[in-house]
């Protein structure tokens, strides 16, 4: 038995089922990625004993609940924050610096701080809470 | 003056133009886009201009704004995540543990959790941050 020889088509899938797909995936690869820019901060807590013994050395800077900010035992004005630390670690880029937070005081206004050191010039910087 | 009508030509050479863009588009996405699993709970991490670049590679502590903590998409108390991290350590010594934290937890919670994880051992601890919009 001989079976008819086929003639090749002009055309051997249709096009429409392939765009089809070929949409679909687009949509999905569109909807399931993400284009976040991922950035990492490096940080340190200082905690318990460690923090009592060498803190005497170390620029305290306190950030309270009600959005004040102390330097030491000194308050200061959250724009003049810039100024005065930049005056204190003008001379000691390597001062340790320690920043304080009271429950109450979100992340951000922490990493904010941590940014403002950094872009003086701070390269130890560190965070802790307050007990 | 009348330009004469013009013939529609085989569907195949219109919509050729379409499927070249198509597939660009496609592979365009599939080439620019990073994927990985959703997080278990949503987190606004806060926003920093002094950071480096960063990865979701390592391990992943998420901390939501209600202060509750996930680690590998499982929510977990204190105990249980210094248990998890310990596992961890046991399997890779040098691993970097990241954590990414809604910006509007209390940051004196950030510091806890920092010093339950360093008590383990963990040496390195990145906090995931994104690049302020401009």
């Amino acid at each position: 038995m001989q079976f008819g020889q086929q003639r090749p088509t002009g055309r051997l899938i249709s096009l429409t089922p392939l765009i089809d797909v070929v949409f679909i995936l687009l949509i999905f690869f569109m909807l399931a990625s993400s284009y976040l820019d991922w950035r990492s901060v490096e940080f340190t807590v200082s905690s318990g004993v460690g923090a009592a013994t060498s803190a005497q050395r170390a620029i305290l800077i306190s950030l309270r609940a009600d959005g004040s900010v102390a330097v030491g035992p000194q308050p200061v004005a959250e724009r003049a924050l810039r100024t005065v630390m930049t005056a204190k670690l003008a001379k000691k880029r390597a001062q340790r610096v320690v920043i304080r937070s009271e429950p109450g005081v979100p992340l951000q206004r922490a990493v904010d701080t941590l940014d403002l050191l950094r872009s003086i010039g701070a390269t130890n910087v560190s965070l802790s809470r307050k007990r | 003056m009348r330009l004469p009508f013009r013939q529609p030509e085989e569907e195949a050479d219109t919509v050729l133009p379409l499927i070249n863009v198509v597939f660009l588009l496609l592979i365009f996405f599939i080439m620019t886009g990073a994927m990985h699993a959703v997080d278990y709970f949503n987190v606004n991490p806060p926003s920093s201009s002094s950071a480096i670049q960063g990865s979701l590679d390592d391990t992943v502590i998420l901390i939501g704004s209600a202060g509750r903590i996930a680690i590998d998409n499982k929510e977990v108390d204190e105990a249980d995540l210094q248990l998890a991290l310990l596992d961890k350590l046991a399997a890779n010594a040098g691993s970097v543990v990241r954590i990414k934290a809604d910006g509007r937890v209390d940051a004196a919670r950030v510091v806890e959790l920092m010093e339950l994880i360093e008590a383990v051992g963990v040496r390195r601890v990145m906090l995931l941050t994104l690049r302020p919009d401009k």
